[in-house]
Protein backbone atom coordinates (compact mmCIF):
# COMPACT_ATOMS: atom_id res chain seq x y z
CA UNK A 1 0.00 0.00 0.00
CA UNK A 2 1.71 3.39 -1.01
CA UNK A 3 0.78 5.47 1.79
CA UNK A 4 2.86 3.01 4.05
CA UNK A 5 5.53 3.72 2.36
CA UNK A 6 8.06 6.35 3.70
CA UNK A 7 7.01 9.43 1.72
CA UNK A 8 10.64 11.24 2.04
CA UNK A 9 11.84 7.76 0.45
CA UNK A 10 10.02 9.52 -2.93
CA UNK A 11 11.21 13.48 -2.45
CA UNK A 12 14.22 15.08 -3.09
CA UNK A 13 16.11 17.91 -2.17
CA UNK A 14 16.86 20.20 -4.17
CA UNK A 15 19.86 22.49 -3.50
CA UNK A 16 19.21 26.23 -2.28
CA UNK A 17 21.71 28.89 -3.68
CA UNK A 18 23.46 29.94 -1.13
CA UNK A 19 24.97 33.91 -1.04
CA UNK A 20 29.39 33.50 -0.48
CA UNK A 21 30.95 34.14 2.66
CA UNK A 22 31.08 38.05 2.28
CA UNK A 23 27.87 38.48 2.09
CA UNK A 24 27.39 36.94 5.32
CA UNK A 25 30.29 38.96 6.29
CA UNK A 26 29.26 42.39 4.88
CA UNK A 27 25.52 41.43 6.36
CA UNK A 28 27.36 41.41 10.05
CA UNK A 29 29.17 44.89 9.84
CA UNK A 30 26.13 46.12 8.40
CA UNK A 31 23.83 45.27 11.27
CA UNK A 32 26.69 46.49 14.00
CA UNK A 33 27.20 49.41 12.09
CA UNK A 34 23.21 50.39 11.83
CA UNK A 35 23.60 49.46 15.60
CA UNK A 36 25.87 51.49 16.60
CA UNK A 37 25.33 54.78 15.05
CA UNK A 38 21.61 54.02 16.64
CA UNK A 39 23.09 53.92 20.52
CA UNK A 40 24.40 57.49 21.22
CA UNK A 41 26.53 58.00 23.92
CA UNK A 42 25.19 58.96 26.99
CA UNK A 43 27.57 61.99 27.35
CA UNK A 44 26.64 62.71 23.58
CA UNK A 45 22.65 63.32 24.34
CA UNK A 46 21.37 66.90 24.17
CA UNK A 47 18.92 65.59 26.63
CA UNK A 48 21.69 65.11 29.03
CA UNK A 49 23.38 68.26 28.67
CA UNK A 50 19.91 70.31 28.82
CA UNK A 51 19.21 68.51 31.73
CA UNK A 52 22.42 68.99 33.31
CA UNK A 53 22.11 72.50 32.57
CA UNK A 54 18.51 72.66 34.39
CA UNK A 55 19.94 70.60 37.14
CA UNK A 56 22.61 73.07 37.88
CA UNK A 57 20.70 76.08 37.70
CA UNK A 58 18.31 74.70 40.21
CA UNK A 59 21.37 73.67 42.45
CA UNK A 60 22.69 77.03 42.20
CA UNK A 61 18.87 78.64 43.22
CA UNK A 62 18.99 76.17 46.17
CA UNK A 63 22.49 76.63 47.41
CA UNK A 64 21.34 80.80 47.18
CA UNK A 65 17.59 79.90 48.80
CA UNK A 66 18.58 78.08 51.83
CA UNK A 67 21.98 79.08 52.13
CA UNK A 68 23.22 74.88 51.96
CA UNK A 69 26.69 75.77 52.42
CA UNK A 70 26.78 77.66 55.81
CA UNK A 71 27.41 80.69 54.86
CA UNK A 72 25.68 83.87 54.56
CA UNK A 73 24.37 84.58 51.48
CA UNK A 74 25.65 87.90 49.37
CA UNK A 75 23.35 90.38 51.49
CA UNK A 76 21.13 92.65 49.29
CA UNK A 77 22.05 96.61 49.60
CA UNK A 78 20.15 97.71 52.45
CA UNK A 79 18.69 101.27 53.14
CA UNK A 80 21.20 101.83 55.70
CA UNK A 81 24.42 101.03 52.80
CA UNK A 82 22.97 103.19 50.04
CA UNK A 83 22.82 105.66 52.91
CA UNK A 84 26.35 105.21 53.14
CA UNK A 85 27.05 106.50 49.41
CA UNK A 86 25.72 109.63 50.41
CA UNK A 87 27.76 112.35 51.96
CA UNK A 88 26.37 113.51 55.33
CA UNK A 89 25.85 117.28 53.43
CA UNK A 90 23.58 116.29 50.90
CA UNK A 91 22.18 114.21 53.01
CA UNK A 92 21.70 117.11 55.32
CA UNK A 93 20.69 119.39 52.53
CA UNK A 94 17.83 116.89 51.56
CA UNK A 95 16.25 116.75 55.09
CA UNK A 96 16.34 120.41 54.88
CA UNK A 97 14.79 120.82 51.53
CA UNK A 98 11.68 118.30 52.57
CA UNK A 99 11.68 118.50 56.17
CA UNK A 100 7.69 118.98 55.51
CA UNK A 101 7.50 115.69 54.12
CA UNK A 102 9.31 114.45 57.39
CA UNK A 103 7.72 112.59 59.72
CA UNK A 104 9.54 114.31 63.09
CA UNK A 105 9.15 110.83 65.13
CA UNK A 106 10.63 109.07 62.13
CA UNK A 107 13.24 111.36 62.29
CA UNK A 108 14.13 111.39 65.67
CA UNK A 109 14.07 107.03 65.62
CA UNK A 110 16.93 106.73 62.75
CA UNK A 111 19.01 110.07 63.16
CA UNK A 112 21.40 109.90 66.00
CA UNK A 113 20.86 112.64 68.93
CA UNK A 114 23.76 114.33 67.96
CA UNK A 115 22.75 114.61 64.34
CA UNK A 116 19.52 115.99 65.50
CA UNK A 117 21.19 118.74 67.62
CA UNK A 118 23.51 119.67 64.98
CA UNK A 119 21.13 119.90 62.76
CA UNK A 120 18.59 122.19 65.39
CA UNK A 121 21.71 124.40 65.83
CA UNK A 122 22.04 124.91 61.70
CA UNK A 123 18.52 125.09 61.25
CA UNK A 124 18.58 127.90 64.17
CA UNK A 125 21.34 129.22 63.14
CA UNK A 126 19.82 129.68 59.23
CA UNK A 127 16.28 130.72 60.48
CA UNK A 128 18.28 133.56 62.54
CA UNK A 129 19.77 134.87 60.00
CA UNK A 130 16.93 134.85 57.15
CA UNK A 131 14.38 136.12 60.24
CA UNK A 132 16.30 138.82 61.72
CA UNK A 133 14.27 138.76 64.72
CA UNK A 134 15.35 141.75 67.10
CA UNK A 135 14.69 141.97 70.77
CA UNK A 136 11.30 143.20 72.19
CA UNK A 137 11.28 146.82 73.26
CA UNK A 138 10.37 147.13 76.81
CA UNK A 139 7.36 149.24 77.09
CA UNK A 140 6.41 151.75 79.78
CA UNK A 141 3.80 154.03 81.13
CA UNK A 142 6.17 157.16 80.49
CA UNK A 143 6.05 156.24 76.59
CA UNK A 144 2.41 156.27 76.41
CA UNK A 145 0.72 159.88 76.62
CA UNK A 146 -1.86 160.46 79.43
CA UNK A 147 -4.32 161.03 76.48
CA UNK A 148 -4.02 157.37 75.67
CA UNK A 149 -4.05 156.53 79.17
CA UNK A 150 -7.40 158.39 79.76
CA UNK A 151 -8.79 156.92 76.56
CA UNK A 152 -8.05 152.77 77.22
CA UNK A 153 -9.51 153.60 80.90
CA UNK A 154 -12.27 154.87 79.28
CA UNK A 155 -12.83 152.04 76.94
CA UNK A 156 -12.52 149.74 79.70
CA UNK A 157 -14.72 151.26 82.15
CA UNK A 158 -12.15 152.36 84.50
CA UNK A 159 -11.50 154.93 87.40
CA UNK A 160 -8.35 156.62 87.16
CA UNK A 161 -8.24 156.96 91.13
CA UNK A 162 -7.63 152.87 90.93
CA UNK A 163 -4.63 153.22 88.75
CA UNK A 164 -3.31 155.39 91.61
CA UNK A 165 -3.72 152.66 93.89
CA UNK A 166 -1.15 150.38 91.49
CA UNK A 167 2.15 151.34 91.89
CA UNK A 168 3.55 149.36 89.31
CA UNK A 169 1.97 150.72 86.79
CA UNK A 170 3.22 154.56 87.45
CA UNK B 1 38.19 28.68 9.00
CA UNK B 2 38.82 29.55 13.08
CA UNK B 3 37.45 27.03 15.77
CA UNK B 4 33.99 27.64 16.34
CA UNK B 5 33.60 29.65 19.58
CA UNK B 6 30.85 27.92 22.10
CA UNK B 7 27.77 29.64 23.32
CA UNK B 8 28.86 30.94 26.28
CA UNK B 9 32.43 32.23 25.47
CA UNK B 10 30.00 34.27 22.53
CA UNK B 11 28.09 35.79 25.09
CA UNK B 12 30.40 36.51 27.80
CA UNK B 13 32.65 38.19 25.04
CA UNK B 14 29.34 39.99 23.56
CA UNK B 15 28.42 41.44 27.27
CA UNK B 16 32.22 42.53 27.71
CA UNK B 17 31.11 45.50 24.79
CA UNK B 18 32.89 47.34 22.70
CA UNK B 19 35.05 45.80 19.92
CA UNK B 20 34.26 42.38 21.74
CA UNK B 21 30.61 42.73 21.50
CA UNK B 22 31.75 43.32 17.54
CA UNK B 23 33.54 40.03 17.34
CA UNK B 24 31.19 38.39 19.35
CA UNK B 25 28.40 39.19 16.83
CA UNK B 26 30.98 38.21 13.86
CA UNK B 27 31.01 34.94 15.64
CA UNK B 28 27.37 34.46 15.74
CA UNK B 29 26.80 35.33 11.92
CA UNK B 30 29.99 32.99 10.76
CA UNK B 31 28.66 30.27 12.92
CA UNK B 32 25.13 30.39 12.38
CA UNK B 33 24.66 32.63 9.05
CA UNK B 34 23.86 30.21 6.93
CA UNK B 35 21.76 27.80 8.27
CA UNK B 36 19.89 30.35 9.33
CA UNK B 37 19.37 32.06 5.92
CA UNK B 38 18.83 28.48 4.42
CA UNK B 39 15.83 28.23 7.00
CA UNK B 40 14.56 31.71 5.84
CA UNK B 41 15.38 31.00 2.01
CA UNK B 42 13.26 27.72 2.22
CA UNK B 43 9.97 29.25 3.64
CA UNK B 44 10.50 32.76 1.88
CA UNK B 45 11.50 31.32 -1.54
CA UNK B 46 13.56 34.75 -2.28
CA UNK B 47 16.77 35.95 -2.16
CA UNK B 48 15.60 39.68 -1.06
CA UNK B 49 12.80 38.68 1.08
CA UNK B 50 15.45 36.10 3.02
CA UNK B 51 18.06 39.11 3.11
CA UNK B 52 15.23 41.13 4.45
CA UNK B 53 13.93 38.83 7.16
CA UNK B 54 17.45 37.69 7.71
CA UNK B 55 18.55 41.07 8.43
CA UNK B 56 15.64 42.05 10.80
CA UNK B 57 16.79 38.77 12.50
CA UNK B 58 20.54 40.03 13.45
CA UNK B 59 19.19 43.36 14.11
CA UNK B 60 16.73 41.65 16.92
CA UNK B 61 19.56 39.05 17.86
CA UNK B 62 21.88 41.73 18.23
CA UNK B 63 19.74 44.18 20.53
CA UNK B 64 18.44 41.16 22.60
CA UNK B 65 21.46 39.07 23.47
CA UNK B 66 22.25 40.90 26.36
CA UNK B 67 18.67 39.55 27.76
CA UNK B 68 19.54 35.81 26.79
CA UNK B 69 19.76 34.09 29.72
CA UNK B 70 21.71 30.59 28.11
CA UNK B 71 18.74 28.53 29.44
CA UNK B 72 18.65 26.88 26.18
CA UNK B 73 21.71 26.49 23.04
CA UNK B 74 22.25 29.88 21.61
CA UNK B 75 21.27 27.98 18.31
CA UNK B 76 17.36 26.87 19.42
CA UNK B 77 17.25 30.93 20.08
CA UNK B 78 18.31 32.02 17.28
CA UNK B 79 16.15 29.23 15.21
CA UNK B 80 13.05 30.67 17.17
CA UNK B 81 13.36 34.16 16.43
CA UNK B 82 14.16 33.48 12.68
CA UNK B 83 11.08 30.61 12.48
CA UNK B 84 9.08 34.04 13.66
CA UNK B 85 10.27 36.40 11.75
CA UNK B 86 10.04 34.58 8.75
CA UNK B 87 6.25 33.52 9.24
CA UNK B 88 5.53 37.34 10.61
CA UNK B 89 6.82 38.93 7.71
CA UNK B 90 5.20 36.44 5.26
CA UNK B 91 2.17 37.45 7.18
CA UNK B 92 2.16 41.04 7.11
CA UNK B 93 3.54 41.80 3.63
CA UNK B 94 1.46 39.39 1.23
CA UNK B 95 4.18 40.93 -1.08
CA UNK B 96 4.70 37.38 -2.63
CA UNK B 97 2.37 38.04 -5.68
CA UNK B 98 4.97 39.14 -8.34
CA UNK B 99 8.15 38.45 -6.50
CA UNK B 100 10.09 35.84 -8.41
CA UNK B 101 10.18 33.00 -6.66
CA UNK B 102 12.79 30.36 -6.13
CA UNK B 103 12.28 26.76 -7.98
CA UNK B 104 11.02 24.05 -5.40
CA UNK B 105 12.63 22.54 -2.72
CA UNK B 106 11.38 19.28 -3.37
CA UNK B 107 11.67 17.08 -6.05
CA UNK B 108 9.51 14.11 -6.83
CA UNK B 109 10.52 10.26 -7.59
CA UNK B 110 8.28 8.37 -9.30
CA UNK B 111 6.27 5.35 -7.76
CA UNK B 112 3.77 7.11 -4.46
CA UNK B 113 0.60 6.91 -6.08
CA UNK B 114 -0.38 9.64 -3.44
CA UNK B 115 2.45 11.66 -4.70
CA UNK B 116 2.24 11.19 -8.26
CA UNK B 117 -0.53 13.02 -8.73
CA UNK B 118 1.11 16.10 -6.80
CA UNK B 119 3.43 18.93 -7.72
CA UNK B 120 6.96 19.91 -6.82
CA UNK B 121 5.58 23.14 -5.60
CA UNK B 122 2.53 21.87 -3.47
CA UNK B 123 4.74 19.09 -1.90
CA UNK B 124 7.31 22.03 -1.25
CA UNK B 125 4.81 24.20 0.04
CA UNK B 126 3.09 21.44 2.02
CA UNK B 127 6.15 20.51 3.53
CA UNK B 128 7.04 23.93 4.88
CA UNK B 129 3.59 24.63 6.35
CA UNK B 130 3.79 21.14 8.36
CA UNK B 131 7.26 21.81 9.41
CA UNK B 132 5.81 25.18 11.18
CA UNK B 133 2.89 23.35 12.86
CA UNK B 134 5.68 21.14 14.73
CA UNK B 135 6.81 21.75 18.04
CA UNK B 136 9.88 24.40 17.82
CA UNK B 137 12.54 21.07 18.87
CA UNK B 138 11.19 18.89 16.38
CA UNK B 139 11.40 21.45 13.99
CA UNK B 140 14.57 22.79 15.00
CA UNK B 141 15.99 19.05 14.58
CA UNK B 142 13.84 18.42 11.26
CA UNK B 143 15.61 21.48 9.86
CA UNK B 144 19.20 20.73 11.12
CA UNK B 145 18.84 17.09 10.18
CA UNK B 146 17.15 17.21 6.92
CA UNK B 147 17.69 20.06 5.12
CA UNK B 148 21.19 20.46 6.58
CA UNK B 149 22.22 16.91 6.78
CA UNK B 150 24.35 17.65 9.78
CA UNK B 151 25.76 14.87 11.98
CA UNK B 152 23.77 13.77 15.07
CA UNK B 153 27.03 14.47 16.65
CA UNK B 154 27.15 17.81 15.94
CA UNK B 155 23.83 18.77 15.96
CA UNK B 156 23.97 17.49 19.91
CA UNK B 157 26.86 19.87 20.20
CA UNK B 158 24.62 22.92 18.88
CA UNK B 159 21.96 22.14 20.78
CA UNK B 160 23.35 20.43 23.97
CA UNK B 161 20.98 17.80 23.34
CA UNK B 162 22.05 13.92 23.46
CA UNK B 163 21.83 12.00 20.15
CA UNK B 164 19.32 9.72 21.62
CA UNK B 165 17.11 11.96 22.18
CA UNK B 166 17.76 13.88 18.78
CA UNK B 167 16.88 10.74 16.78
CA UNK B 168 13.65 10.60 18.73
CA UNK B 169 12.85 14.17 17.72
CA UNK B 170 13.95 13.57 14.50
CA UNK B 171 11.38 10.36 14.18
CA UNK B 172 8.50 12.24 15.41
CA UNK B 173 9.07 15.32 13.46
CA UNK B 174 9.08 12.67 10.13
CA UNK B 175 6.27 11.08 10.98
CA UNK B 176 4.05 14.36 11.41
CA UNK B 177 5.10 15.92 8.42
CA UNK B 178 4.15 12.70 6.57
CA UNK B 179 0.84 13.00 8.01
CA UNK B 180 -0.07 16.19 7.74
CA UNK B 181 1.25 15.83 3.56
CA UNK B 182 -1.50 12.79 3.33
CA UNK B 183 -3.65 14.29 5.14
CA UNK B 184 -3.89 17.27 2.74
CA UNK B 185 -3.41 15.60 -0.37
CA UNK B 186 -6.34 12.96 0.35
CA UNK B 187 -8.42 16.09 1.23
Amino acid sequence: MNEEKDIFDFIEKRKVDMPDKAYFDNLAQGVIDSQKTKIIPLYKRPITWIGAAAAAIVLALLVTKFNISGQDPIPAPSLSNQFNDISKEELLAYVDENIDQFDIELIAEFVPIDELNAKYEVLENTMSEELEVHPLETITLEKITKEEILEYLNDEDLDFSDLEDEDSFI
Amino acid sequence: MSKPLDDKHIIDLFNRGGKHSDLAFKAIVSQFGEVLYSQIRGITKNHEIANDVLQNVLIKVYQNLPEFKGDSALYTWLYRIARNETLNTLEKEKRRAGVDLDAPILEIKAGHSVLDGTTPEFISDTLQEAVASLPEKQALVFQLKYFEELKYSEISKRLKTSEGALKANFHHAKQKIQEFILNKLNH
